[in-house]
């Protein structure tokens, strides 16, 4: 698998090993929804944004299952519409990871929030999307009623997933948002996932990532569930800080 | 940050692609493969250097105060550490503070452990206490313990559901010491309510409670709810921690006042160990910097010297006092402390990294460093070090590296500080074209037993015979040079096809290093027109070669080789013969057209389409950027193709897929994969029109659709 993996990898990146024309990158000042992590300070369009998705917590694998708070303290914004992100990488989630999960959604809703629901940020392999139905029909069950669900989603969802499934998926959340980057660049040769788009049955947004790349592929004109874009921030770089590096 | 979402794509691309692999891969670490360790990056060295993370040379001169090796002993002997899937191209020569973390901070057994997911688990943990308290005070009656058990039991349940009834004002006890006991349960509502002034006030009522537990803890909890209050509008609108800027100092001073106050009064208590780790909480809160110094340098000269107390602490000094700038005098630590911040002052760009970010905002002058040396008086090769890191990165006055650390190359092992010492010179001789340079690095190798140190040391003379020669050498029989990815890379870059062909033969060697010579001898020859020499070294490949597989060869799985003698030569549509007969008919006549397109049929269907890995050589400052010993230039497909509708004498079936295929190597990105010189849209439209207007019946102008 990781040769596998460092194939594909590689095969992905092909399109980005010798870029000569400039392409545009996404300036975070053109949108209005946008996906804030621990430890990033939010620019000056965060202030303006319509909806924040808001790293609330992680699930961590290894060790016990355990809700890992990612702030400080609960946010108080109540001029945006907020979703509650956790950031899983398991989905073995016990009845005290619910509990907290739920305690964090009263606290943020307590707090004045229009608070939208809960979106889980996992990564569910494509060809194990059956598995991840599974996990989601449990967190509709866990989650209160009437709290909205979201899922991020990867690239190759509407080119590779298996129909029928993603159809179930549609019946279970409310909406996806198709991750286009990796690490901090727009994965290279994204459009050719794009092909696609049109097909996945359920309200999706893509998100891109701040100063990535970014042409929106032609096939997102005719897309009517495409319900526009969520900007994940970054950091401002600093001198040395990289977590990756292009040969 | 994150590195993830790939593993979908991944698997769906699996299916489409036939494992072809190369660099460009936007995951994980590329260490510049040199001893130049100045500059910031991705990856650690376990020489000290000012590169670094911080935290790294911290553990290392840590380690070093008490003998230790980087994590084992000096002698070697422990196992390398697992290196994570973007850590690959760590090799034995690189390092990083996550895979340091992994090693000592251990998993948490979850058959025993518990988690506190929140303040008010921790509440509800805290609670046996409380009630062990009760159960030993015997002027309490059995109903008022039952009554006072209960009322907590309802306020834990309540923190984290406050649609629960209100507990406290309808519990009623009589007794003095239950009062105090109720009194206590008030205090901590308060606490767990985040109203912290109250909560101070009740707990200061109750210090001189007769209650024992009752007025030690409350004494504690007066700090606790101090520092609640520093850090009660800390917190942004989005909930994140706003910096120092937004604590209540008054708050964190009383805090600390409180915690000095438990401490007098309970040296040995039950929370004193907790007040000692709380007591640098409130200095950090309260922005007292040159106390913090001072109790980190102590905190460091008593930690243990492994396992997960000492990365904590790590982390915390250099999270809070090193590696911030709400300090203001980061320089104001103890020895270790100052050696690790004088370091990070000097970081300065690699001339060998094109991803360079260039130097660090703050460079030290050797005056500020020659007014140290009173504070360094205690470890004097830690000084000459420091200044010695200095003259060679900052000042590039190599004679200095050597005068201020003789040569101790002939060791029978090297802590920390001692190998870092001598490689920086090392360093210094190669940086001084010194002919004893390669020597002292064979001397070095003796002592060089701790993980990560021969490698480095290997690394340093390999660059050494790589730039003056002897080549030969690293590949000879006995070599010192045992490193698989340091041949390997020399293999990629540097050596010639003579060197290449007994490389691949030597029986002696790993299969992975003979295959990776042997794939590199092939993709050289067939890509630089060395057609008979290529059929002449086809019959090496092994029959079990695996044609999955990698053409990078750094994190040793297994190497495409099988490609060679396995690999897809046609697709339906376009006949082609094996890849021998191909080579054969070229080495007969270069200019073969049908054979030149078979050619980039291979090239095309084995997935070498922007494979560089084995043709752009790297930086001259890194290993096997200088020497290249092997002759000739690839000939990309895309000039295949050009070549071949320019040419009259090419037959039409050959010319239209030559079209077609020209014009595919834009699609369907409008960017080149196939190599050779761009050419603009406009000759691509020209292409495309070309097959449609010249070969009408052509299967491949009927198929073709789009230019891109």
């Amino acid at each position: 698998m990781r040769a596998a993996a460092a194939a594909l990898l590689a095969a992905l990146a092909l399109a980005g090993c010798r870029r000569d024309a400039p392409v545009p990158l996404v300036d975070p000042a053109h949108y209005d929804e946008f996906f804030l992590w621990a430890g990033v300070p939010p620019p000056p369009a965060v202030a303006s944004a319509k909806v924040l998705y808001i790293l609330g917590g992680e699930i961590r694998h290894g060790g016990p299952v355990r809700l890992v708070g990612m702030r400080a303290g609960v946010p108080h914004v109540p001029r945006a519409a907020l979703w509650l992100t956790v950031r899983t990488e398991r989905l073995d989630w016990d009845g005290a990871t619910w509990a907290a999960v739920r305690a964090m959604l009263a606290r943020w809703r307590a707090a004045g929030n229009r608070l939208e629901g809960l979106q889980i940020d996992f990564d569910a392999a494509t060809p194990g999307l059956d598995r991840y139905r599974a996990f989601l029909e449990q967190v509709r069950h866990e989650l209160p009623r009437g709290t909205r669900l979201s899922i991020t989603g990867l690239l190759d969802w509407s080119a590779n997933g298996d129909p029928a499934e993603l159809a179930r998926l549609g019946g279970l959340v409310d909406e996806v948002v198709i991750q286009t980057y990796q690490g901090r660049h727009t994965i290279p040769g994204y459009t050719q996932w794009f092909r696609h788009i049109d097909r996945l049955p359920m309200t999706h947004k893509i998100a891109l990532v701040e100063r990535g790349e970014w042409t929106p592929p032609p096939a997102l004109a005719r897309d009517a569930r495409f319900a526009g874009y969520v900007v994940f921030l970054l950091k401002p770089p600093a001198p040395g800080d990289r977590a990756s590096r292009r040969p | 940050m994150r590195l993830k979402r790939t593993k979908g794509v991944i698997m769906a691309g699996l299916l489409a692609s036939s494992g072809a692999a190369l660099a460009c891969a936007d995951v994980g670490c590329e260490p510049v493969w040199s001893l130049f360790g100045g500059a910031q990056a991705c990856n650690n060295r376990v020489v000290i250097t000012p590169g670094n993370d911080s935290r790294v040379n911290l553990l290392a001169l840590l380690r070093d105060s008490a003998g230790l090796g980087l994590i084992g002993p000096v002698q070697g002997g422990g196992d390398y550490l697992k290196l994570e899937y973007d850590e690959d191209n760590f090799g034995h020569s690189f390092l990083d503070w996550g895979m340091i973390t992994r090693h000592w901070v251990p998993q948490i057994d979850p058959a025993t452990y518990v988690p506190p997911v929140g303040t008010c688990d921790i509440y509800g943990s805290a609670s046996p206490g409380f009630v062990a308290a009760l159960g030993a005070n015997r002027a309490l009656s059995e109903a008022e313990r039952g009554t006072l058990t209960q009322a907590r039991e309802k306020l834990v349940a309540r923190c984290s559901d406050t649609a629960l009834p209100k507990v406290l004002p309808s519990v009623t006890v009589t007794s003095a010491p239950a009062k105090a006991f109720l009194g206590y349960l008030a205090a901590s509502d308060d606490f767990y309510g985040e109203r912290y002034g109250e909560a101070a006030g009740g707990y200061t009522a109750l210090v001189g409670a007769p209650d024992p537990w009752v007025a030690e803890t409350a004494r504690y909890m007066i700090a606790r709810a101090e520092l609640g209050a520093a850090l009660a509008h800390s917190v942004d609108e989005y909930g994140s921690f706003n910096g120092l800027k937004g604590v209540d100092k008054s708050a964190a001073l009383r805090a600390s006042a409180a915690l000095a106050d438990y401490l007098k009064t309970y040296p040995a208590g039950r929370y004193a160990a907790s007040a000692r780790g709380l007591e640098r909480r409130a200095m950090w809160l309260s922005a007292d910097f040159a106390r913090l110094g001072e109790r980190y340098e102590s905190e460091l000269a008593s930690a243990p010297r492994e396992g997960a107390p000492l990365i904590d602490i790590i982390n915390e000094v250099d999270g809070k006092f090193l590696s911030t700038s709400d300090n203001p005098d980061p320089l104001g630590g103890g020895l270790m402390m100052l050696a690790a911040a004088d370091l990070m002052r000097m970081r300065v760009s690699d001339p060998g990294d094109p991803y360079d970010l260039g130097q660090g905002d703050t460079t030290i002058d050797a005056a500020t460093l020659a007014g140290q040396q009173a504070r360094f008086a205690r470890a004097p090769q830690l000084y000459a070090f420091v200044l010695a890191n200095h003259a060679f990165y900052v000042a590039k006055d190599y004679a200095r590296v050597l005068q201020l650390i003789p040569d101790d190359a002939r060791q029978p092992s090297f802590t920390p500080l001692a190998f870092s010492r001598q490689v920086l010179r090392g360093q210094a001789l190669a940086a001084k074209g010194d002919p004893n340079e390669a020597g002292f690095w064979l001397e070095l190798l003796g002592g060089a037993k701790d993980l990560w140190q021969r490698p480095t040391v290997e690394l340093g003379l390999a660059m050494n015979w790589e730039r003056h020669g002897k080549l030969a050498d690293v590949f000879a029989p006995g070599s010192p040079i045992t490193d698989r990815m340091i041949r390997e890379i020399l293999i990629a870059h540097s050596a010639g096809p003579a060197l290449l062909r007994s490389a691949a033969l030597d029986a002696a060697r790993p299969q992975h290093e003979r295959d990776a010579a042997l794939f590199t001898l092939l993709y050289k020859q067939l890509s630089r027109g060395d057609y008979a020499g290529f059929g002449s070294n086809l019959g090496l490949v092994r029959g079990d070669a695996p044609v999955e597989g990698l053409m990078t060869f750094a994190n040793g799985e297994p190497i495409a080789l099988g490609l060679f003698t396995k690999g897809r030569t046609a697709q339906a549509g376009f006949a082609c013969p094996a890849l021998s007969a191909t080579a054969a008919a070229l080495a007969a006549n270069p200019r073969d057209i049908h054979a030149r397109m078979c050619l980039g049929e291979f090239w095309r269907l084995g997935g070498f389409d922007q494979y560089t890995e084995l043709d752009k050589a790297p930086p001259r400052p890194q290993l096997g950027g200088v020497a290249n010993a092997f002759p000739g230039t690839p000939l990309p497909r895309g000039t295949i193709y050009a070549a071949i509708i320019a040419d009259p004498r090419s037959v039409a079936d050959d010319r239209a897929y030559a079209l077609y295929r020209a014009v595919m190597c834009y699609g369907p990105s409008g960017y080149n994969s196939c190599g050779g010189a761009d050419v603009p849209l406009t000759q691509r439209k020209a292409w495309h029109d070309r097959l449609k207007r010249d070969f009408p019946k052509s299967p491949w102008a009927q198929k073709l659709k789009y230019y891109w």
